[in-house]
Formats: C-alpha cells, structure tokens, sequence
C-alpha cells in the first residue's frame, strides 16, 4: 500500500505540473473514444462515420469546455439517426429536447455523466457509473446518469429497430413513427434502469456524506444491494430481459472500480479519528476530523498493513545509531588529547540520541530567535529612518518651491505598507459592495 | 518568523481567495439576486420549457394518430378534449415548477449562507487591518 500511496503521491505531482497539457489531452482522448464508439455502433452516416472527422471533432474538443463534447455527440448521433430514416431522427430529437429542457437545469455541470453512462454500458460495466457518481458527485447527478441510462436505451432501441423495419418492409412514415414512440415509451428494461440507477445515485449519496465511520464503504455496500434489489424487482414487476448472472458480476466488478476510486479521492484513516469541540461568538463547533492517508504522513500510521516491517526497519535503524554514537566522542577524546596541555575535560556523556537532538533543536532555536529579534530591529530601524527622511523631504518641499527630482522609494517596508493601505481600502470597498448587494 | 496576528490574517486571506476561486464563482451569480427574483426567474424558465415540451409531446402525439384523429374529427367532443387537455398541462407544469421551485430554494439559500460565511472572514480580515497603525497613517497620508 505504501508503495501505491508513493506512486498516488507522483502522480498527483507530475499531474499538477503538467495540468495546462494534460487536461486538454484528457478531453482529446475522451471526444474520441466517445466519437468513435458512436462512429463503430451508431455509424449508419458513411461520410461523417470516418476517423479524420472524428480526429478533427477531438481536437476541436480538446479546447472546449466539457459541454461541447455533449453537444457534438448528439450532433452526431442526430446526424447517423436521420441517416436511416427522419422519423429516427424526430423521435432522438424530441428525447433530446426533453431532457435538455426539462432536466439539464438541475446539474449542468453533471453532463458529462450523460456521455460516460453510455460508454460504461457498452464495456459491460454500467453499474461503475452511478456508484461512483454517488461518492464523487451530487444528489443532482442522479438526473444525468438517468438521462444517460436512457440515451443508451434509445439508441440500442433504435439499431434493433431498424432490422425490424428492414425485415417488415414497413415504409410509412406515421407508423414507423407511431411503433417507435410507442417501442421507447415501453422500453421495460429502460425504465427499470434509469430508475435503478438513480435510486444508486441517491443512496450512495446520502450516505457517504453521513458523519460515520467508513460511510463510504458503507454507501458503496448499500449502493451496490440497492442496485441489485431494484433490478431484481424490477426484472419480476415488468418481465425485462436483463440477465441476473450479468447484474451482480457487475456490480462485483463495479465495487472494484469503485474501491480505486475510493484510494484516489478519499483515502483515511478511521483508527486515527480525532473529535473536537470548541465555540466562537456565534456557533458551538463538533468536529470529527479524520486524518487523510497521504506519502507525506505515511510514518505515522501504524495501521496500515506493512507497519510492523517499517517499525522494524525503525528499530534496527535506532540500533544503528546508537552504536555509532559512541564513536564520535571517542575521536573528540583524541583530538582533545593532540591538543598541547589540553585541560583534561570529564569524558563526553552520552546521550540517549533523541536528547542529542532535543538539543539541537534547543539551540537552533535560540539562534532563529536571535535572528528574529536582530532582523525586528533592524526593521524598526529602518522603519525610523524612512519616517524621519519622509518629515525631511516634507519639510523641504514646504521650504522650496516644488522640486522636480524624483524621490525614488527605496526603503522596501514603506512600499509594503502603501501596497497593504491600498489592498485595505479595495477589501472595504468589496465589502460595502457586499452589503449592498 | 509569523506572528500570530499575520497568521491568522494570511489564514483569513487563503480563505477568502479559495472561496472565491470554487464555490464564489458558482454562487456570486445567485446570491447576487433577491430570493424572490431568483426562484421567480427560474420558475419562469421552468414554465416555458414545460410548455415546449408539452406541446412538442401534444405535436408528437397528434402527428402519430393524426389519421384516427380526423376520421373521427366530428365525433370528438372538442370542448370536453380541450378542457381535458388544459387540465393535463397545468398538472404537469405544477409538478414541474414545484421541483423546480424546492431545488433552486434549497441552492440558494446554500449560496447565501455561502456569501454570509464569506462576508464575515471579509470583515475579520478588514478588523485585522483596522489594528495596525501604520496602516492608519498610510491611510490618512494617502
């Protein structure tokens, strides 16, 4: 785990490094996938299901906010649909245009789900989806993984549909129109999920932000039995065809994925829980607050599973020095002896190694003090220098007439202080801004 | 080398700057307006696009059944359909506006305790500038 913990730790570093690259990168890679993916399995417009389109819609993506590869995506998939027929089209128009409408409003910035949920379920694993964005999102996510969950469904509906038509021979406007609609409405299997997976969202939601103990493991249990319950009854209610086998391997595969990113974003340590109580002038304050497991504070956790070789390696490293520590006096002692008529000193004491470095730490203080307090001077020094020269230049230009030379500020603590004067009187007009406001 | 005075002014300022950087941004927007003309603003969006989309479903529906609907044209009972109709929209856009209403109450009054908190660490940080003097006389200098 400490291993991982290290690796966590550099990628974070080499991420934050490389953020103005890698983001871009990041939504490069995602427009594609999700272009290509509908290229492959909704591609039924030959000219625009090729790969230099789908490269030039990534790289234009790649600069956009996330919204755009949204918006392009059902561009494309409005695009493939009126390929086969405009009724194909009307209808994914129309389920577009309701969810933008009536949905979009609540969680913007939660579109992103609406692309993701689709690609999950084609790599067989849809139920990561609502878990994760229980732990990681908001009870508003729950309408974008349902609108997600239904983008899917239609689309599947639609390519099946198709076939059919091509079998029946049907060629009616009206009645492909009528039997799709009608298809869609019907969809069984399309309600019970997007339902079910919204109900995951709910749930996993509400309890990871409970103030308990590995709530979000817990909510990723209780996430998981929601999902397979409601599918179950679900699946008994309304005859749909999803496969019981699929649902819970699934679900298996979809903890895992949910335990990663679990380590990533919310990794504590629950042994180490401290609670707090304190009050200022308005409020009393409970605070339970769990110390997060980083590289940094790795030492200290004696929880984690290679503690007892770590504490072993502290030991015999403890040993070491101690062993050694013998050894420098004795060369002191030698020193001391070449030294002519050297005053014969009581042999160096030893000292238990943490003494040795209490001491230390005793005397950098003294120093860092002594440096602090020899700096302050020096500051008021200055400080009254740079008053008496500002009366003096005061008194002068009252004296003469307006002088023409530049005064060029150079004492530094006088420009810090107009620069302070100046942030001063911005906050205060911020905050009768604020106020009217 | 910090006293503790500067620590807590540069505390109070990191506060601030963080705030504004996350949740400022979404919240300065809502906050901005009184209770009333937010939730209304939003309740006006959500009654227009209920109705789009109650009549691109009454659309979708009559274009689908268009050909029972004019054979049976002088049958129907027209006022009866039209009131029905009417009955069927106003439930709708209640329910709608209703969820509209609760979820942008509960967000702003979310942005407003968000701006109040923000406020308050604004004045701390001006409290701690009021103690210091010297800054007292760049003022009045200045």
């Amino acid at each position: 785990m400490t291993k991982l913990r290290e690796i966590r730790l550099q990628v974070v570093t080499i991420i934050n490094k490389f953020e103005a690259y890698l983001i871009p990168t990041g939504k490069f890679i995602m427009a594609m996938i999700v272009f290509c993916t509908i290229n492959s399995k909704f591609g039924f417009m030959k000219n625009i299901a090729k790969f230099p389109i789908a490269l030039i819609l990534g790289l234009f993506c790649s600069f956009m906010p996330m919204s755009m590869i949204v918006i392009i995506a059902a561009l494309l998939t409005l695009a493939h649909a009126y390929a086969i027929s405009i009724e194909f089209a009307i209808v994914l128009a129309v389920v577009y245009l309701i969810m933008f409408l009536l949905f979009f409003r609540f969680s913007p910035k939660d579109t992103f789900a609406v692309i993701l949920t689709p690609i999950c379920f084609l790599l067989k694993i849809p139920y990561v989806i609502p878990m994760s964005f229980g732990l990681v999102g908001s009870a508003g996510s729950a309408v974008s993984v349902a609108c997600g969950t239904i983008v899917f469904y239609v689309l599947k509906y639609m390519v099946g549909a198709k076939k059919a038509f091509e079998e029946s021979g049907e060629e009616d406007l009206l009645t492909k129109l009528r039997a799709l609609l009608e298809g869609i409405i019907k969809y069984k299997e399309m309600l019970v999920c997007a339902a079910a997976f919204a109900l995951i969202v709910l749930v996993v939601y509400m309890i990871r932000r409970m103030s308990i103990n590995y709530a979000w493991t817990i909510a990723m249990v209780t996430g998981a039995l929601t999902g397979i319950l409601t599918i179950l009854v679900g699946d008994i209610m309304y005859k749909t065809d999803i496969s019981v086998v699929g649902l819970i391997l699934g679900t298996i595969l979809a903890c895992g994925v949910v335990k990663v990113i679990q380590f990533l974003v919310f990794d504590v340590d629950y042994s180490r829980t401290e609670k707090v109580q304190f009050e200022d002038d308005d409020y009393y304050y409970y605070v339970k607050a769990v110390p997060k497991i980083t590289a940094g504070n790795i030492k200290d956790n004696k929880d984690a599973s290679d503690a007892s070789s770590r504490i072993s390696l502290k030991k015999k490293a403890a040993e070491k020095e101690a062993e050694a520590q013998p050894k420098k006096p004795a060369a002191s002692v030698q020193k001391e002896k070449n030294a002519p008529e050297a005053p014969k000193q009581e042999a160096p004491r030893r000292r238990p190694s943490s003494r040795v470095q209490e001491m230390d730490i005793d005397k950098e203080f003294s120093k860092e003090r002594a440096a602090y307090e020899a700096r302050q001077a020096e500051i008021q020094r200055r400080r009254e220098a740079a008053r008496r020269r500002e009366e003096r230049l005061r008194q002068t230009a009252e004296e003469q007439a307006p002088a023409t030379e530049v005064v060029q500020e150079e004492d530094s603590d006088l420009g810090m202080s107009r620069r302070m004067a100046y942030q001063r009187r911005k906050l205060e007009e911020r905050l009768t801004r604020n106020d009217k406001e | 080398m910090i006293n503790d005075e500067r620590k807590k002014k540069i505390r109070l300022m990191t506060r601030i700057a963080i705030y504004e950087k996350t949740e400022g941004k979404k919240n300065e927007p809502v906050a901005r307006y009184f209770r009333s003309d937010y939730i209304g603003l939003k309740i006006l969006g959500a009654i227009i696009s209920a109705t789009l989309v109650f009549l691109t479903v009454i659309g979708l529906y009559v274009v689908c059944n268009s050909e029972t609907l004019l054979a049976d044209f002088y049958r129907i009972d027209l006022l009866e359909e039209a009131r029905k109709l009417i009955l069927y929209y106003i439930g709708f856009v209640v329910v709608y506006v209703s969820i509209v209403a609760v979820v942008f109450f509960v967000k702003y009054n979310k942005a407003v305790k968000y701006k109040r908190i923000f406020s308050r660490n604004l004045k701390k940080l001006l409290s701690h500038y009021g103690k210091k003097e010297d800054f007292e006389e760049e003022d009045d200098d200045d």
